[in-house]
């Protein structure tokens, strides 16, 4: 046997050699082609699971999204700056005589895209047949429209030009309660800081519909000069609003705000702090994702277990073979898990791009849920959902995928470590 | 020293509340080039025998050394490691890797003793030809007769370069001719590369050809004749 010698160059110090990914990679192909119904069969349940939950995390991404957007731009902004106390009171005595040093602060933020300053005070609007309670918002007309998309809301007539200090732009429903056309007087009338009342004459100049009903029912937007003026508040706010340039960046403008109006009478709070409501449907829904993902990854798992035993029964022989040839069981474990992993690889892409290509396509043209519009607004969401695809979904998935590969395989592969050469080749 | 050498070899197979002796303390020596034929009728002891001289099974007690090296104390993952460096196995039936070619099936324990993948491709060629199957390299098993196979896995046994090959009834699903084919070519290997060859059979041709002839009888051996 000289001329053949045994090749050892190879061979790690214990003797063990691995079998190449190439190796591990081809053998698991073919294997899988085997019985090519099953394969198909299982691939489908794999599309369908992967693919759908794919979907479904772009939908919810994409209306998570929206309701965030939707909450934050209307009216809110991302950051609000207040005088101690106004949050919790609305009154008017707690506004702010100078809203200099925060305005200064937001303007040297760069994660601030712009801030504005507004005046808001409950009051009572009034026509010659009716009236209506109301929120009174004075703003900045034009920079308002860097801040919020309150200006894009007017459905009739036209959002505020600045300096119109006797123009009014009511919410809808506050306009059909009054019954007020454009160009109609309302007198509005409301306490000034030290509890006096006072009344002011405005003509509506527009109506709008933001479809949100503490907006339609309540806003009445005066120029924040106008509302400065009849309410005596000098160069005094209400209130300084930030919008930041993504919702990831909140905290961190929040926390610089912070320390920048430290030791000042300023009260700094983020939207969720104000109305924790969309917040907690964010969480809530992070909660059930995870619960979903654990319920497919059952499923699936199943499914993919009891294909990968019925492959390890039907070559139990063929094992026993590889076995007696010197296959060893890390051997053995890595080609069942190699095959398991090719498997849910190739079920888990061709799910997720099916779900990459329709979020793409509804991404575009968005789907239409107009038919719950009245249910959708009251929670900030678009009758139009368009589904996202971000890192976060792409790093589920794979976090998915790799789970359910790794324990799909690890029991077959690990029994398949425990058969006897003898007696597995003796199987029929 | 022999290469292999058994020592009061014992294995007992319990069926229900009876116990079988399948093999009750086989002393044996082997040296190296024979071409040795265990017989004997079924249950007699010599596939278990066989087995316990390829590391697939243990004895319940006694000693099987091959190359001065004992097995036994080892991990279930150093006996595969054993059966690599030192034995070939060419079995009856589904000898081959279904999802492999040819080819593939003989590089791959050269894979597994760690052969670079040029070499163990040009090594399996080569072991092919030997066997008379130059062209046949691409074929999967199912693509192949049962005699070809049977080629293919002596190839396979042969290209690992082990101390010894043992084969279990490898003529017992071929026609007669095939069958002749390859113990002409098992008896040719034997004497052009020196190879060990032990056979477990019953097969008339196959005893016909051993060199040195052993049967079993319960367990035992009952008798051990060299051929001139």
């Amino acid at each position: 046997m000289s001329e053949n010698p045994p090749p050892q160059a190879a061979r790690k110090k214990n003797g063990a050699v691995t079998l190449s990914m190439v190796t591990y990679f081809l053998l698991a192909l073919r294997n899988l082609t085997r019985n090519m119904r099953r394969t198909v069969l299982t691939l489908i349940a794999l599309v369908v699971a992967i693919g759908s939950l794919t979907f479904m995390l772009t939908l919810t991404e994409g209306y998570l999204g929206s309701m965030k957007d939707n909450f934050v731009l209307t009216n809110f902004g991302h950051i609000q700056v207040n005088a101690p106390g106004f949050q919790e009171d609305g009154l008017i005595d707690n506004y702010m005589a100078d809203t200099g040093p925060a305005i200064a602060a937001a303007q040297a933020d760069p994660n601030v895209i712009a801030s504005s300053q507004r005046v808001y005070v409950s009051g009572l609007a009034n026509v010659a047949t009716a009236s209506a309670a109301i929120i009174v918002i004075g703003v900045e007309p034009e920079i308002e429209k860097s801040v919020t998309r309150m200006a894009g809301f007017v459905t009739d007539g036209a959002w505020l030009e600045v300096g119109d200090n006797g123009g009014v732009v009511l919410g809808i429903d506050v306009a059909e309660t009054l019954e007020a056309e454009l160009g109609d007087k309302v007198v509005m009338t409301t306490q000034a800081p030290g509890g006096d009342f006072s009344s002011q004459v405005f003509r509506v100049r527009g109506v709008m519909e933001s479809g949100t009903p503490e907006i339609d029912r309540l806003m009445a937007i005066v120029t924040l000069e106008a509302a400065q003026a009849w309410l005596e508040l000098g160069d005094g706010a209400t209130t300084v609003v930030l919008r930041v340039d993504n919702h990831e960046n909140t905290d961190v403008v929040y926390e610089r705000m912070l320390d920048q109006l430290d030791g000042q009478l300023f009260e700094t709070q983020r939207w969720f702090d104000v109305d924790p409501f969309i917040q907690q449907i964010v969480e809530s829904s992070d909660t059930s994702i995870i619960f979903i993902l654990a319920i497919v990854v059952v499923v699936v798992l199943g499914e993919i277990i009891n294909t990968m035993f019925m492959a390890l029964y039907e070559r139990t022989r063929e094992f026993g073979l590889m076995e007696a040839l010197g296959t060893g069981r890390r051997q053995l474990f890595a080609m069942l898990l190699w095959e398991t992993t090719v498997l849910v690889s190739i079920g888990g892409a061709l799910g997720y791009g099916g779900a990459a290509i329709l979020t793409a396509i509804y991404g575009k043209r968005g789907i239409d849920l107009t038919a719950f519009t009245e249910s959708l607004s009251s929670l900030y969401m678009d009758p139009i959902i368009h589904p996202v695809m971000d890192l976060k979904i792409t790093v589920y998935i794979l976090a998915t995928i790799a789970i359910t590969a790794l324990l799909a395989g690890v029991l077959p592969a690990w029994r398949a470590t425990k058969l006897n050469p003898v007696e597995a080749m003796r199987q029929i | 020293m022999a290469l292999i050498e058994t020592k009061d070899l014992m294995k007992v197979y319990g069926l229900g509340e009876v116990s079988v002796k399948a093999l009750d303390g086989v002393n044996l020596k082997v040296e190296k080039g024979e071409f040795l034929v265990l017989a004997g009728r079924s249950g007699s002891g010599k596939t278990t025998l066989l087995n316990m001289l390829g590391a697939l099974d243990m004895p319940d007690s006694g000693t099987v050394r091959i190359h001065g090296e004992e097995y036994q104390q080892l991990s279930k993952n150093k006996r595969a490691l054993f059966r690599l460096r030192h034995i070939g196995f060419v079995f009856q039936a589904y000898n081959l890797i279904r999802v492999l070619s040819a080819r593939e099936n003989v590089a791959y324990v050269l894979e597994l003793q760690g052969m670079a993948k040029a070499e163990r491709l040009e090594r399996a060629d080569k072991w092919l030809e030997e066997v008379g199957l130059g062209g046949f390299g691409k074929r999967r098993p199912d693509q192949l007769s049962g005699g070809q196979q049977q080629r293919v896995a002596v190839a396979r046994a042969l290209a690992a370069a082990p101390d010894i090959v043992l084969a279990d009834e490898p003529t017992a699903n071929l026609d007669s001719t095939t069958a002749t084919e390859l113990l002409d070519l098992l008896v040719e290997l034997n004497e052009t590369h020196n190879t060990t060859f032990i056979f477990a059979s019953h097969d008339p041709d196959v005893i016909s050809r051993a060199k040195r002839l052993i049967q079993m009888q319960d367990g035992r051996i009952a008798s051990d004749e060299t051929k001139g």
